[in-house]
């Protein structure tokens, strides 16, 4: 089985513990500029983000600013 | 003007908007950081109410509004966020989170008056009750089985068996890595590496697919389409695990009657005016309902079918003018 993302969260015998739906989670670097350039698209009529697209900021900064990416 | 409660990266929300600014359609968009200040809620006599809410210092009086979409998110306040940020003590906060929640629940109740489109007491509905739901309906559901034992989970008499959220799937951002779960073969190899006991965990059995079915529905109107997944590794157990050099074919697809009446009736049931419902056809032909998401992603479907989904939802919130007052 491969190793678990969540594995750093939990000591062995808790993370065995958890949802068998949750031991398997999946995990991706984001950050990448096709992240990057979906952020900035679909940022474009957030209110509050709107400035930050305005300002076009590196792209880097509104990666860190959100913190998200699009499920 | 049209409210839209959305949040700040959904794109199918800008792809609505997009049409409400070529159909000269005023709207306010509200996400979950927006704040929203109360300048004045009245309720009186005879039925009567009335609000004013400010939004980023706009004015939004209930009189106003001619339609609402509920897309997704949550109204929020920033004397809530000053306190969270401020106070320690569990029971003022407590305290503070019910009292906006009456407020917030108010609002969504009200904009229930309005014509609209989406519910936010129906966005995160029981997915359980769904599914039992939909086997009385008549609608065939995959054998379902939860339990906290091992042993239980082995006796479950099908070979191939998945597992996924009972719920949501979890979905978390920690150092610049995105953490998702998907549905995923839960193999009786992966369970005998299990303890005896764990969190209750849902397993079902695996369909042999012939495509799965995306269908979005508005109304008594489904656009559906046919995810043909089976055949790439990444994602014939699910097909949200995208493989980026081999993508899935996507196609429109109509739905058989049978299959349809089946919907509607479940559709009604749950009161849910617009939502996206999974569903998976097998080799024999076999329609399986998996479950239904009020909030969930339609642009693919969309753009794949050139079903034009995000305009159907503006002319929908712009001109049909369903009156609840």
């Amino acid at each position: 089985m491969k190793k678990n993302p969540l594995n750093e969260f939990f000591s062995d015998s808790d993370y065995k513990k958890l949802p068998l739906s949750l031991q398997l989670t999946r995990s991706n670097p984001i950050g990448n500029s096709c992240d990057a350039i979906n952020l900035v698209k679909v940022d474009k009529y957030s209110l509050s983000l709107y400035e930050v697209f305005e300002l076009y900021k590196p792209i880097s900064k509104i990666i860190k600013y959100k913190n998200v990416v699009k499920k | 003007m049209i409210l839209i409660i959305s949040d700040e990266i959904d794109q199918s929300t800008n792809d609505v908007i997009d049409w409400l600014r070529f159909m000269n359609m005023p709207f306010v968009r509200v996400n979950p950081d927006n704040n929203v200040f109360i300048e004045q809620i009245v309720i009186s006599n005879q039925g009567c109410f009335d609000f004013i809410l400010k939004i980023n210092n706009k004015n939004i009086n209930f009189n106003n509004i001619s339609a609402i979409w509920y897309r997704k998110g949550s109204l929020s306040n920033d004397f809530l966020n000053f306190f969270v940020k401020k106070i320690k003590d569990k029971n003022i906060l407590e305290y503070l989170y019910y009292e906006w929640s009456a407020i917030k629940n108010f609002l969504f109740f009200v904009f229930e008056k309005k014509h609209h489109l989406g519910n936010y007491f129906l966005s995160t509905p029981n997915k359980l009750i769904y599914l039992q739901k939909a086997a009385e309906c008549g609608l065939l559901i995959p054998a379902t089985l939860i339990s906290s034992d091992k042993n239980v989970l082995h006796s479950f008499k099908y070979k191939k068996k998945i597992t996924k959220s009972i719920q949501d799937i979890f979905g978390a951002v920690y150092n610049f890595t995105h953490y998702f779960s998907l549905t995923e073969q839960a193999d009786n190899c992966f369970l005998n590496k299990q303890l005896n006991f764990f969190f209750p965990s849902l397993i079902q059995m695996q369909l042999n697919k012939l495509f799965e079915l995306r269908i979005f529905f508005i109304k008594n109107e489904f656009y559906s389409m046919a995810i043909f997944s089976q055949e790439n590794n990444k994602t014939k157990i699910d097909y949200r695990n995208n493989d980026k050099r081999f993508p899935n074919r996507y196609v429109p697809f109509k739905l058989p009657f049978h299959i349809q009446d089946k919907l509607s009736n479940l559709i009604k049931w749950t009161n849910l005016n617009t939502g996206s419902i999974d569903m998976v056809v097998t080799t024999s032909m076999d329609y399986y309902f998996l479950e239904i998401n009020p909030c969930g992603q339609f642009g693919f479907v969309s753009e794949n079918c050139n079903y034009f989904i995000d305009k159907r939802i503006a002319k929908y919130l712009i001109y049909e003018k369903e009156s609840f007052e």
